[in-house]
């Protein structure tokens, strides 16, 4: 297997000795261009509640048709999950000449057990890491609440999860909270035709994947801390904090001809002298080490350049993450910074377009959506996935 | 001065990180110019670069041909001799060329016969009467005096190439597309950008380099169109930029982002060397002066201008857009900021303080 090209950088690659250091800091991953893509676990967990009985069946239905049809590849594999009060395997993992028995809608909405029921059945599987697994959580619906560490554990079994809003009653926000949290994203469809387009989506993306939620080590040095860890240009959060020490971090799907880019904050007790180790990103085999030069040198300082590829990474994290919980102001100022910085960095105008159009979006569904359908290729263009 | 989110008073470690140090707020280049301003820091100010500038008359390399089988020079009588159509006086070899009427053009041309096969890399040329023109040279062979006489057809290139070494210098095809230029150790010596190209390892080049060869001055081109042909009407220079659907800045001020003299600058200086008013009418431009944005959009040229964020402030004056077509357009629709789509061939003014820019862009 060939290795991915890891690159950690600061926004400036020198700081003042002996003083503290705050500053932003990226890092990018590009799968290796002649990486082979996946077979796809694809698993459905389908809202049965009681509102979806008539018209709703009939979408759950046609729907689940369509990709047995149209979009499954031979090598490809589903299952599916349907929920309502409670939950329960509907299909076992089949592949593309297997039969779905039709659905039956009653009872009530309950977001808890239809996770515990994906996370039970996931767990009775043997984990496959030549597969890419996808689960796609489809609900009409306000449901009780699943617990945040049980959708947060979804990709410890390889799998990430979508979730789809099916009609204009559905709280965007909650499902786009269970996407994040299990590094998947949110699309909006409150017709029948868009859940096929979501569908369609999903499979184009899944037939991408080249490594299945893989797993960044992290190595922070002593002294030395990390926050706000996420994953540009979509906004999603990876982790908190990382202090001294190793760690785990558990990514989204990385698709093929894209970059990933992870955005933090770094916090340097103190910077010494020379060259400061200040963490080692490792996945898939390859490393790349965060380093800053510390000097005394007050012109060099003053005028060493920024990092234009990390400045953008920087705003857009911001940006993203702002849209998300509805700070307009915030996301203003971050893509005011994004469009000046356009003037030298030309990724950050296809950026700053793209993110303006997400704030512009007039439904909290859309905004997610466009965030989640944004990437950037391997050189750091931006662009909307073409579902 | 405080952050405007935190209300930190900003210090020299802020600006140092160029970063409030307090909430992390990553400054831009207007707040790193404001901070510099408040704390008094001097703006670096990178050391000028001397351009180089040939004092002294150059050395004129003797009148010589080589003999066809022993290849020593022959010069003075030695020449006279062999063209009389005598033998070499060194091996004894008859004058091929003997009873015709011998010419340096001629025989010179005639090694050129078999270069029609290598592999070759169009440069524009930037002095002399066919300045602007693009001309192949060969890849991997020696080239000198007499290649180019043969390439530049042209008699009022003969002073300047009586200071070109008969073997100057060599091309070389490295990676990437790239190409590169060794000196074969000639008299005159050959520069790229300024500065001279010395040792075995090729020098890599790329379009709108200057490379030198004395006072005969080449720029590479690119081999791919479409492009825009770049044309500073008081020094002659020109040189290509190749488009793509991307959009790519052209500097058009003295320095550049880098804090390197663009090529075209370095160009024009070195034909401006020997007039100082000339000179001054060159640095009437500001340094971070203008920028031209192009990128291929349908069927024309995105095309936008605009000047780099900074305290010193820009002169813009912009002159017209004179389309093809005829149509005279006013300076107002190309106010800076204001992207338009051109089509290919339309002729792009600018006017900028007293030096004069032609961008013409080519299908």
């Amino acid at each position: 297997m060939s290795q991915p090209t890891l690159t950690a950088s600061l926004l400036k690659d020198v700081a003042a000795s002996n003083s503290p250091l705050k500053a932003k800091g990226a890092l990018t991953i590009v799968a290796a261009p002649n990486e082979n893509t996946l077979p796809l676990d694809l698993l459905l967990v389908l809202d049965v509640s009681g509102s979806m009985k008539g018209q709703g069946e009939s979408v759950l239905q046609d729907s689940t048709i369509h990709i047995l049809n149209n979009l499954m590849r031979p090598e490809d594999r589903i299952a599916i999950i349907t929920f309502n009060s409670g939950a329960l395997v509907h299909t076992a993992w089949t592949d593309v000449n297997g039969t779905v028995a039709p659905f039956q809608a009653s009872g009530g909405t309950n977001f808890g057990s239809a996770i515990n029921e994906v996370l039970s059945f996931l767990g009775s599987q043997d984990q496959q890491g030549n597969r890419a697994g996808v689960a796609l959580f489809l609900s009409d619906g306000h449901g009780s609440k699943a617990s945040d560490d049980n959708v947060r554990s979804i990709p410890d079994f390889g799998f990430t999860m979508h979730t789809i809003g099916v009609t204009n009653g559905a709280k965007p926000e909650h499902l786009e909270h269970m996407a994040e949290l299990a590094k998947g994203y949110y699309y909006d469809a409150p017709t029948f035709d868009d859940v096929k387009k979501a569908f369609q989506s999903i499979f184009n993306y899944g037939k991408t994947i080249v490594y299945a939620a893989p797993d960044l080590e992290v190595n922070v040095s002593d002294g030395v801390i990390l926050e706000n860890l996420t994953q540009t240009p979509q906004g999603l959060a990876l982790a908190n904090s990382l202090g001294p020490g190793a760690h785990s971090v558990s990514l989204s799907h990385m698709v093929k001809d894209t970059r990933m880019e992870i955005s933090f904050d770094v916090s340097v007790d103190a910077v010494k002298d020379g060259v400061n180790s200040l963490a080692t990103f490792s996945l898939q085999g390859a490393t790349a080490v965060l380093n800053v030069r510390g000097t005394n040198d007050e012109t060099e300082l003053y005028n060493a350049p920024l990092n234009t590829d990390v400045t953008m990474i920087a705003h857009s994290a911001d940006a993203a993450t702002a849209i998300k919980r509805g700070d307009e102001v915030g996301a203003t100022r971050a893509i005011t910074k994004m469009e000046k910085l356009a003037k030298t960095n030309p990724n950050a105008g296809t950026r700053t377009t793209i993110l303006t159009e997400a704030t512009k979006a007039t439904s909290v569904g859309e905004k997610m959506e466009t965030l989640g359908r944004m990437q950037s290729d391997t050189s750091g263009k931006t662009k909307l996935r073409n579902d | 001065m405080k952050c405007q989110f935190c209300d930190k008073i900003l210090d020299k470690g802020d600006l140092g990180a160029s970063t409030c140090q307090g909430c992390g707020d990553v400054f831009d280049q207007t707040q790193i110019v404001e901070l510099r301003d408040h704390l008094n820091i001097e703006a670096y100010t990178p050391p000028e670069i001397t351009v180089p500038v040939n004092k002294d008359d150059p050395l004129v390399a003797p009148e010589s041909e080589q003999c066809v089988d022993c290849f020593a020079d022959l010069m003075g009588a030695d020449l006279e001799s062999w063209r009389s159509g005598n033998a070499c006086p060194y091996c004894g070899a008859s004058n091929p060329d003997s009873g015709a009427s011998s010419s340096i053009t001629d025989s010179e041309s005639s090694d050129l016969s078999n270069f029609s096969d290598l592999p070759v890399h169009p440069f524009i040329v930037n002095s002399g009467p066919l300045m602007g023109k693009e001309i192949m040279l060969s890849i991997g062979v020696e080239l000198g005096r007499r290649s180019l006489r043969d390439t530049l057809q042209d008699t009022g290139y003969q002073k300047l190439l009586s200071t070109i070494s008969g073997e100057h210098m060599r091309l070389h095809a490295i990676e990437d597309g790239l190409i590169g230029v060794e000196d074969l150790g000639s008299k005159n010596g050959t520069y790229l950008n300024g500065d001279r190209v010395v040792g075995p390892l090729p020098r890599p080049m790329q379009y709108g380099d200057a490379l030198s060869l004395h006072d005969l001055c080449l720029t590479p081109s690119p081999p791919t169109s479409p492009f825009a042909l770049f044309h500073h009407q008081q020094s002659g220079v020109s040189w290509k930029l190749p488009l793509t659907g991307i959009k790519q800045s052209v500097h058009l001020g003295r320095w550049t982002e880098a804090e390197r003299r663009t090529p075209w600058y370095r160009m024009a200086q070195l034909h401006h060397a020997e007039n100082q008013n000339q000179l001054d009418d060159l640095d009437a431009i500001s340094r971070r002066h203008f920028f031209v944005d192009l990128a291929l959009d349908g069927d024309g040229v995105g095309i936008q201008f605009w000047h780099e964020l900074g305290k010193e402030p820009c002169d813009v004056q912009i002159g017209t857009i004179t389309a093809e077509t005829g149509v005279h357009q006013t300076s107002t629709v190309l106010d800076e900021g204001v992207r338009r789509v051109i089509p290919f061939g339309t002729k792009v003014t600018v006017n900028m303080r007293k030096n004069t820019f032609v961008i013409l862009t080519t299908e």
